[in-house]
């Protein structure tokens, strides 16, 4: 049966199953869709968690719909609305330091899994709006009609934060581009 | 390069393949203009192809742990008496481990008079088993006493430096903790008390919900549950605080995580686990990033991981001082 069709099955049948089914499928999925935009692994936890909280308080409310995308898009969300607090509580800025910069630019490189690393030092280094358009729209996926619907935001301002993330990726990560 | 923002738009269009095919045609007349148009159209095509990879690395989440939480916070809810967890790896012992470890507390028993027991941990740390079966992990330099009446009319302690309690659930005889000016009353299951001499108590609950309460007893007490912590400062009231140490526990687990910390903070909780002093000779190496969990580390193990991540060189300069320089 495929996974969907099994978990609905699930649901209507037994809850706790499903739930267990619903998070061992797909807590990873969720956990990383919401460290690529609050670059924490421990808050990238708790977030994760909190969507599977919601999800279960819903149980009786999830009717048809598909899990996968339905889990992905709450966990985008949710990241969101993480940043947004933050932002206004004053957290720490998620901005770029110039030190943070020029590590990406200066470090030498080792091998293949440092430069990963190194490419998602300069994507996290991006400004922080800039960076979460990025984000949504290289990793997550995204149009940029469903990013500036989720950002309230217009397309023209996705397009245009496209490019600038562009043009400070192709500087941060120039010795990558020779 | 004329036009320059429409150009650009163009590409971000074509980046996301929403691109027309008018608006196609004109962007390859802008590649047709001049070969520096195309340079710099490849650059930004590398520089998202480049970019792909970027989260390959994320570290896996651990889906079991996670599912145990969730099972315990939201399928359960939140159950004040519930007996501790066996999720803590450290008692994850054979039965044959744990007749051992009781062996060796009452090795180091002594039999104070008046019918005192205490249990003392010197240069290393200790795991006891008290006689009402709660468990205690006793940290360097700290020791633990309690009387003859133990299990048979209270069940109260002294602790004097720091332990983890992993208390068995016993709603007739609250299992009562006196450290320093505090009282820590268990209602139910694991904490961690730290109460070295003139310093400020403070208290982690692991699991579980406890009072924590100072000199004027029950008034002012504070109700902890899972998660939380609180300090204690003399004569004042207990008062509940943020837990910005990630590795309150290290010194139990054997385990040291740092996630994204900057240096200064890593050689803190360095200098805690391997009771060494580090000095840093220069400030600017203080607020690098530091990343890495330690399973049972070695300080001169993680040593050397900071001189090749940052670059550094480390001397020792005897007495269990080392310092860091470029």
């Amino acid at each position: 049966m495929p996974e969907n069709a099994r978990l609905q099955k699930l649901l209507q049948e037994d809850e706790r199953q499903f739930m267990e089914a619903l998070f061992k499928t797909f807590f990873p999925l969720v956990c990383k869709a919401i460290y690529r935009l609050v670059p924490d692994m421990a808050t990238a936890e708790d977030l994760a968690q909190e969507v599977f909280i919601k999800i279960w308080n819903r149980r009786d409310q999830l009717g048809d719909i598909y899990f996968k995308a339905y889990l992905h898009r709450a966990a985008v969300n949710m990241a969101l609305d993480h940043i947004d607090k933050n932002k206004r509580r004053g957290g720490a800025p998620q901005e770029i330091s110039p030190a943070q910069e020029e590590l990406v630019a200066t470090a030498p490189m080792v091998h293949v899994k440092e430069t990963r690393a190194r490419i998602q030092q300069a994507v996290d280094a991006l400004p922080e709006k800039c960076r979460e358009i990025f984000v949504l729209s290289r990793y997550e996926e995204m149009s940029y009609k469903e990013i500036a619907q989720t950002l309230q935001i217009s397309v023209k301002t996705v397009e245009n934060q496209m490019i600038t993330a562009l043009k400070k990726l192709r500087v941060s990560l120039r010795e990558f581009l020779e | 390069m004329l036009n320059n923002d429409h150009i650009e738009t163009l590409i971000a269009r074509e980046i996301e393949g929403e691109i027309t095919t008018a608006e196609r045609a004109q962007l390859e007349d802008w590649l047709q203009q001049d070969v520096a148009n195309r340079q710099y159209y490849e650059a930004l095509k590398d520089t998202w192809g480049l970019t792909a990879d970027a989260y390959k690395n994320v570290p896996e989440p651990d889906v079991e742990a996670n599912w145990q939480r969730f099972t315990r916070t939201t399928l359960e809810g939140p159950s004040p008496l519930r007996v501790a967890a066996k999720r803590n790896t450290w008692w994850r012992l054979s039965a044959a481990a744990v007749v051992m470890v009781a062996a060796a507390g009452l090795a180091f028993a002594l039999l104070k008079g008046s019918g005192t027991t205490t249990l003392v941990a010197g240069a290393d740390k200790k795991e006891v088993i008290l006689p009402d079966g709660s468990k205690v992990f006793l940290n360097r330099n700290s020791q633990l006493s309690y009387n003859k009446n133990f299990a048979k009319t209270n069940r109260s302690v002294t602790l004097e430096g720091e332990a983890f309690f992993e208390v068995t659930a016993d709603a007739g005889r609250p299992f009562t903790v006196k450290a320093g000016a505090s009282q820590t009353r268990v209602l139910g299951t694991s904490f961690v008390i730290k109460a070295y001499e003139h310093k400020t108590v403070q208290l982690n609950v692991v699991t579980g919900k406890v009072a924590f309460s100072g000199k004027s007893g029950d008034a002012g007490a504070l109700v902890l549950t899972a998660g939380h912590t609180a300090i204690l400062q003399s004569d004042k009231a207990p008062q509940q605080v943020q837990n910005t140490d990630p590795n309150f526990m290290a010194w139990k687990e054997n385990r040291l995580a740092f996630r994204k910390v900057p240096l200064y903070k890593a050689l803190t909780a360095m200098e805690d686990y391997f009771n060494v002093r580090i000095v840093v000779t220069d400030s600017s190496l203080l607020n690098l990033d530091f990343n890495g969990t330690f399973e049972n580390p070695g300080l001169q193990e993680l040593l050397e991981v900071i001189s090749k991540a940052a670059d550094v060189k480390v001397t020792e300069d005897g007495q269990g001082v080392y310092r860091i320089s470029r």
